[in-house]
């Protein structure tokens, strides 16, 4: 993933003046959503983690030392946490996503879903949306966050061949799922 | 190949892209899974989200610009929540009205009990002497002046305390004080460092009394004839000398804890205060108009009509004719604005079919201060009555009825000399008696000889030189007042060993008043009680004095006060609108007249 040009002047200037915090939330946001996007069903919980992630981020971000890790780790494994507390809050008390709801009012296309699914994109998220919660998640810090196998080891608590071969399997899943509906990858 | 080396290859291929490179596997199946994951890294889902809206606020800065941490932020509260504290606090320690409040709600809520008295420990430390008992001794008996200007209906009575020999008993009114009260003193063989005084004074200032009374001075709650009560050892505004204070409370009319009693005296203690205090006996009011004990007293010591002529501002008629048996048992007299009322009452026995039986009769004088205000009339309402002529003047008789009294009485109303007249004698004084004692009247005027009761009389200003007369020194008077005050009234009295003249002026919404005292020479301006109000050290004319800013007056009234002592005399002068420095120039503009000038 691109890193924000002159991006440790710009995080220095945010510690000191939130309003400075503009140029990182511009850079990160689409990134976080479609993290989120990945991580959850429905486009409102994925907006709602986003908010809760960069709020947090604004909040914490005086405490943030470049040392200890690149920004985008530490700003995804923000990102990583509300996800996980989404996940046990949602265990605790389940809620039909307004998405959900919406599909099951009417059998017809939402607009929304008529223009998205025009892009490889919309299968793609239909396709990670059937994978578990656990290569989900892999899938969102591997890809979307584009972290190292040891940095999503060390926020998922496995170890890194783990997280290897994991992501293998589900990326073996998303390609029989994209097979099945006639969509071919094989651009590469 | 197993699973985990065909992952190896992936990822490592996966993190070739994630860096812009170009994968090195050339493996159809791994190819096809790497495009996938080309997808997945160039996806961008965010165009459905309005980002823009999700955006977050920027938190509270700091003056310097910087983010608040929670614990700068919890460090920050409790650093301006601990100075706010403090401020208030220094606030209420220094500011003198904000301290006299929180000294009363501190007070009042139990919590601290302000004082400068010594500590228990102190006052035990401190040997008291023991009052010697001995039954005996004489009372004497005198009515000051004062006692026709007060409502004062209710006596306490005290048997002469074991171990004294003499009793003075007084009726007082205290114009500095707004109250009257009544007072006994007894001493031993006439040595007034024994002396004992007991007082007793209507309770209409609320709790604050108690308070008031013992000046601030720790107290002791004790339980006197069953009744609330305080001990105090001593005074802390005097510490050199030997007073000590038992007060206590009792019912008159039917109230609990009207009435106020207190004892004070020198080198005495608590068990033989408390001893006294338990003879103390509260008689009804009618036992007082009964010629029991006091009549002779009162009948001897009566006040003179032309005294109350000169109050009144009128000729005041005294019955000549008095039915055997009956004495006079009280005076009184009052006024507003409109109409000036004397009454006289006295009560005895009377010789009735069935024997002697009680009997009192009143007379009320009422008359218009001027000629232009109608006669007054005593409202009859639909009471029966017949009408009659009386010292040749038309009038009525109403037999037996509750017209002015709560029992039923005989009535006598006419008009004559201007003046309202209403007789009234309980139902067994026969009717022929009270036309007698009508036709008996004599008016008597004031005293001839006395300018001050003259000028009284005739309603005019009292001239300082008079009151400097009657007060017997030099009297005070302000060469400049603010404008818009005039000068009302100038008086004189004695009381015991303390004589005062008082001038006053009023202004639209103030009473400027000011208090020359003459005390006995050991009275310092320092002796004075002032409860616990804060006193400002000021200069006057150059000789020590205080300020009171917010001194509080009966019942929620405060004044401000300057107090200071000049030339042997304590002087008060008070006003509810005029700052300090208005009052000390007006103090420092006196000027004397009279006596001695």
């Amino acid at each position: 993933m691109k890193t924000l040009p002159d991006e440790p002047a710009r995080i220095r200037r945010a510690q000191a003046n939130p309003h400075e915090f503009a140029p990182l939330y511009d850079h990160y946001a689409p990134r976080v959503y479609t993290f989120f996007r990945y991580r959850v069903d429905d486009a409102a919980t994925a907006q709602d983690l986003t908010a809760q992630t960069f709020a947090q981020a604004l909040a914490d971000i005086a405490r943030y030392r470049p040392e200890r890790a690149p920004f985008a780790a530490w700003l995804f494994g923000i990102a990583n946490h509300a996800a996980s507390r989404h996940y046990r809050h949602a265990q605790h008390y389940p809620q039909e996503p307004l998405d959900t709801l919406a599909a099951s009012v009417s059998d017809l296309p939402q607009p929304e879903h008529l223009v998205i699914a025009a892009e490889t994109s919309a299968s793609l998220t239909e396709a990670v949306a059937r994978l578990d919660p656990r290569e989900r998640e892999l899938i969102a810090l591997k890809f979307v966050a584009g972290l190292p196998n040891t940095d999503i080891a060390a926020l998922t608590g496995q170890t890194a061949s783990n997280v290897g071969v994991i992501l293998y399997r589900a990326i073996q899943k998303l390609r029989r799922t994209l097979a099945t509906e006639d969509i071919t990858h094989d651009r590469a | 190949m197993t699973e985990h080396d065909r992952a190896e290859d992936f990822m490592r291929d996966v993190d070739a892209l994630l860096r812009g490179e170009a994968p090195a596997s050339a493996d159809a199946e791994h190819l096809a899974m790497l495009g996938i994951a080309r997808d997945l890294i160039a996806s961008d889902l965010s165009a459905e989200a309005p980002l823009d809206a999700l955006r977050p606020l920027p938190p509270t800065l700091t003056l310097k610009g910087r983010l608040m941490s929670p614990r700068y932020r919890a460090l920050r509260w409790f650093v301006a929540t601990a100075a706010v504290f403090t401020l208030l606090a220094a606030a209420f320690l220094t500011v003198p009205p904000l301290r006299a409040l929180a000294q009363d709600i501190l007070r009042r809520i139990g919590i601290y009990n302000v004082t400068d008295a010594p500590t228990d420990r102190d006052l035990r430390a401190q040997p008291l002497p023991v009052i010697q008992m001995a039954r005996g001794g004489s009372a004497s008996w005198t009515i000051t002046r004062a006692q026709i200007e007060n409502d004062f209906n209710w006596l306490a009575l005290l048997d002469i305390p074991p171990g004294f020999d003499s009793v003075t008993y007084v009726y007082e009114t205290e114009p500095d004080l707004l109250f009257g009260y009544a007072s006994a003193k007894y001493t031993r063989g006439g040595d007034p460092a024994t002396e004992l005084e007991f007082n007793q004074m209507q309770r209409f200032i609320g709790d604050r009394e108690l308070d008031f009374l013992t000046g601030g001075a720790q107290a002791e709650a004790v339980e006197v004839n069953g009744r609330p009560g305080y001990w105090v050892a001593g005074f802390a505004q005097a510490p050199d000398v030997d007073v000590q204070m038992l007060i206590w409370t009792g019912e008159v009319y039917g109230q609990r804890d009207a009435l106020l009693l207190w004892l004070t005296g020198r080198g005495s203690t608590k068990d033989a205060m408390l001893e006294i205090a338990r003879a103390v006996t509260v008689r009804d009011p009618l036992d007082i108009r009964q010629p029991v004990v006091a009549a002779d007293a009162l009948r001897r010591n009566d006040v003179p009509p032309s005294h109350i002529a000169a109050e009144v501002g009128f000729d005041v008629a005294v019955p000549q004719y008095i039915p055997e048996r009956m004495r006079l048992a009280w005076r009184y007299h009052t006024g507003d604005e409109d109409f000036g009322e004397s009454s006289v009452g006295y009560t005895g026995w009377i010789e009735t079919a069935d024997g002697l039986r009680a009997a009192d009769f009143n007379i009320h004088q009422t008359k218009a201060k001027t000629a232009a205000q109608q006669p007054y009339e005593f409202a009859l309402g639909s009471t029966p009555f017949e009408d009659v002529t009386v010292n040749g003047q038309a009038g009525v008789w109403v037999p037996d009825a509750a017209l002015y009294y709560d029992e039923q009485k005989n009535y006598l109303l006419w008009e004559q000399e201007g003046s309202s007249f209403m007789l009234s004698a309980s139902t067994n004084v026969p009717r022929e008696e009270m036309f007698r004692i009508a036709e008996s009247l004599v008016f008597v005027g004031p005293d001839a000889t006395d300018p001050v009761a003259q000028a009284a009389y005739e309603g005019k200003l009292l001239p300082a030189e008079i009151v400097a007369f009657q007060s017997g020194f030099p009297v005070a008077v302000p060469d400049a007042v603010p404008d818009g005050y005039v000068l009302r009234s100038r008086d004189a009295r004695r009381m015991s060993e303390v004589a005062a003249a008082t001038t006053t002026y009023t202004a639209e919404k103030d009473t400027l008043v000011l208090i020359q005292s003459k005390y006995p020479a050991a009275i310092r301006v320092r002796d004075l009680a002032l409860g616990d109000a804060w006193l400002e050290d000021v200069t006057v004319n150059r000789r020590e004095g205080f300020w009171v800013a917010n001194y509080q007056t009966y019942p929620d009234d405060r004044i401000g006060l300057l107090i200071w002592e000049q030339g042997g005399f304590i002087y008060k002068l008070q006003s509810a609108a005029l700052g300090k420095d208005e009052l000390i120039a007006i103090a420092e503009s006196l000027k004397y007249v009279g006596a001695g000038d």
